[in-house]
């Protein structure tokens, strides 16, 4: 019960102080889509695009920078020396990040439902929310392993880029764009390759940690 | 949208209904199958007026938008016009000139985002190793600092750009030869540096701009915006306007790059004075924060020092 009130209180101070501007980052960006894209009375082909080429980049802003507060060097030192595993306030991050990206998307389809588009709703929320996993778990992935978190959004947004201007043949399985052409195959790829570059970027904070701790046991 | 069908071909619900039924891979011949031609006496006002409408029932940005809608459209080319595009090609762009336009084409699209990369990294770096108090103590001015940080960015990103230039004119250099054409060597140089110098330019200024100032990856999230903007609003044949990205999708269409030739060059150089502005104010917040007038991390430098 002890931990449950340490991981609630890690999930409101994440909230508080460290997600909301990209929470609402994205929910002012999702309100001015109608600004560059067309949202009303869309078949099921031009709602697919609006949500693989437009909505899954909220992946990228709320779930890439999961480890932004630390790369200010004094909150990293901070949280290190902290009895509480670092792993498991990274993994409380990830867990309430994902449950806010799964919300934003939730409510940005069932805006474009009621803007009269006609798509099959649950079948193009979990298309979206693959491809969102995918992109912020590629992000949040680079940022761990190379500690830079404009590399964090560099990497998938090149993916993106390059999925966008034809790469759908070379890209094939791992295509982000494929509710375009009426296939959801390649968003379950998508999702599970997203869940493994999130699990090699929490297994990569949980092993670096230990293998530092260990290097600086054996030096004193 | 029904009504709007159907006042643009003549058909009947039903007629429309057997039409889209039988469209086929050939969308030629199926129309040609049902008839599907402009209804008689729909002149080409009416039509763009129907087409705004469309455009405006689907919360505008569709493919109906004017600026979009000659795309959907094909008419084919005469001999002579084909000749002259052919002609337009080989000797007034002297073959290398329409390739390097479609070169800058696909390459600013990725060049108008890529640099910010390297300019928030660049300038994060120095707060990640908390260099920044120990660079603040150095002699050097902050022009050079931020200036030799800004060019060596630019120059960086253009390397490869003209490299790569230098590859495709070789290829098109003994292509030429070999076919008796004069070709122009150093057009993708002039091109490279006239339509995608300015957009590497800005997008590096704002990065150094906006990271300095807020010492966060914000740059990224605005470039990104721009860059989406500028993508979603794009005319791909040639009506530059005063977007970020100019799109010239095809190889040719020489007279329409005439024709927008004025309006191209102002945006280039306008990009490129407000990419010198922005790198002018990242000097200025740059001093302001060696003098600790600027806040840093949410503090004042002064104050985490202590006033002298």
């Amino acid at each position: 019960m002890r931990y449950m009130e340490r991981e609630l209180q890690i999930l409101k101070v994440n909230l508080k102080h460290f997600i909301l501007p990209h929470l609402l980052l994205s929910i002012v960006l999702m309100g001015l889509s109608p600004l560059a894209i067309g949202i009303e009375n869309l078949d099921a082909q031009r709602t697919a695009r609006v949500l693989e080429m437009f909505t899954a980049l909220s992946g990228i802003i709320i779930l890439t920078p999961v480890c932004l507060p630390e790369q200010n060097s004094d909150i990293r030192e901070l949280v290190e020396v902290k009895y509480l595993s670092y792993t498991r306030v990274v993994l409380a991050r990830i867990l309430e990040n994902l449950f806010f990206l799964m919300i934003i998307i939730g409510f940005y389809i069932i805006w474009l439902k009621l803007n009269n588009c006609s798509f099959p709703m649950f079948n193009y929320y979990l298309g979206t929310l693959a491809e969102a996993f995918f992109l912020g778990g590629m992000g949040f992935c680079a940022f761990v392993i190379l500690g830079q978190i404009a590399v964090g959004y560099l990497l998938p947004l090149m993916y993106y880029i390059m999925a966008s201007c034809g790469g759908r043949r070379l890209l094939g399985s791992l295509y982000p764009f494929s509710m375009i052409y009426g296939s959801y195959r390649e968003k379950f790829y998508l999702a599970v390759l997203g869940l493994v570059m999130l699990v090699v970027g929490v297994g990569y904070i949980h092993f670096y940690r230990i293998l530092r701790y260990r290097k600086r046991a054996d030096k004193a | 949208m029904h009504e709007i069908i159907r006042e643009i071909s003549g058909l009947n619900e039903d007629e429309l209904k057997a039409a889209l039924k039988s469209y086929s891979a050939d969308p030629e011949a199926a129309a040609k199958q049902q008839r599907l031609s402009a209804a008689a006496g729909l002149s080409f006002e009416r039509f763009m007026e129907l087409m705004k409408q469309a455009d405006k029932l689907l919360g505008g940005g569709s493919m109906y938008r004017k600026s979009y809608i000659k795309y959907i459209a094909r008419v084919p080319a005469s001999f002579n016009e084909a000749l002259q595009a052919y002609n337009d090609i080989i000797y007034k762009e002297r073959l290398t000139g329409a390739y390097a336009r479609l070169f800058c084409d696909y390459l600013g699209i990725v060049l108008a985002i890529l640099p910010v990369f390297l300019a928030v990294t660049r300038a994060l770096r120095d707060k990640r190793g908390g260099a920044n108090q120990v660079i603040f103590s150095k002699k050097a001015g902050s022009a050079s600092i931020i200036l030799s940080r800004y060019l060596s960015t630019v120059l960086m990103i253009m390397l490869p750009v003209l490299s790569l230039a230098g590859c495709l004119s070789l290829q098109f250099l003994y292509y030429g030869a070999n076919e008796g054409i004069d070709v122009d060597v150093f057009a993708f140089f002039k091109y490279s540096l006239f339509w995608l110098l300015p957009a590497v330019m800005i997008s590096s200024s704002v990065g150094i701009f906006l990271t300095e100032l807020t010492q966060t990856a914000i740059a990224i999230v605005a470039m990104g915006i721009w860059w989406f903007v500028s993508m979603s609003v794009a005319d791909l044949g040639g009506g530059y306007g005063w977007n970020l990205i100019p799109r010239h999708n095809t190889i040719g269409n020489y007279q329409v790059f005439i024709d927008n030739f004025k309006i191209l060059v102002l945006n280039r150089i306008g990009y490129s004075l407000l990419a010198i502005l922005l790198a002018a104010a990242a000097v200025l917040v740059y001093d302001l924060k060696r003098r600790g007038k600027l806040a840093i991390y949410g503090k004042r430098a002064s104050n985490i020092k202590g006033k002298p």
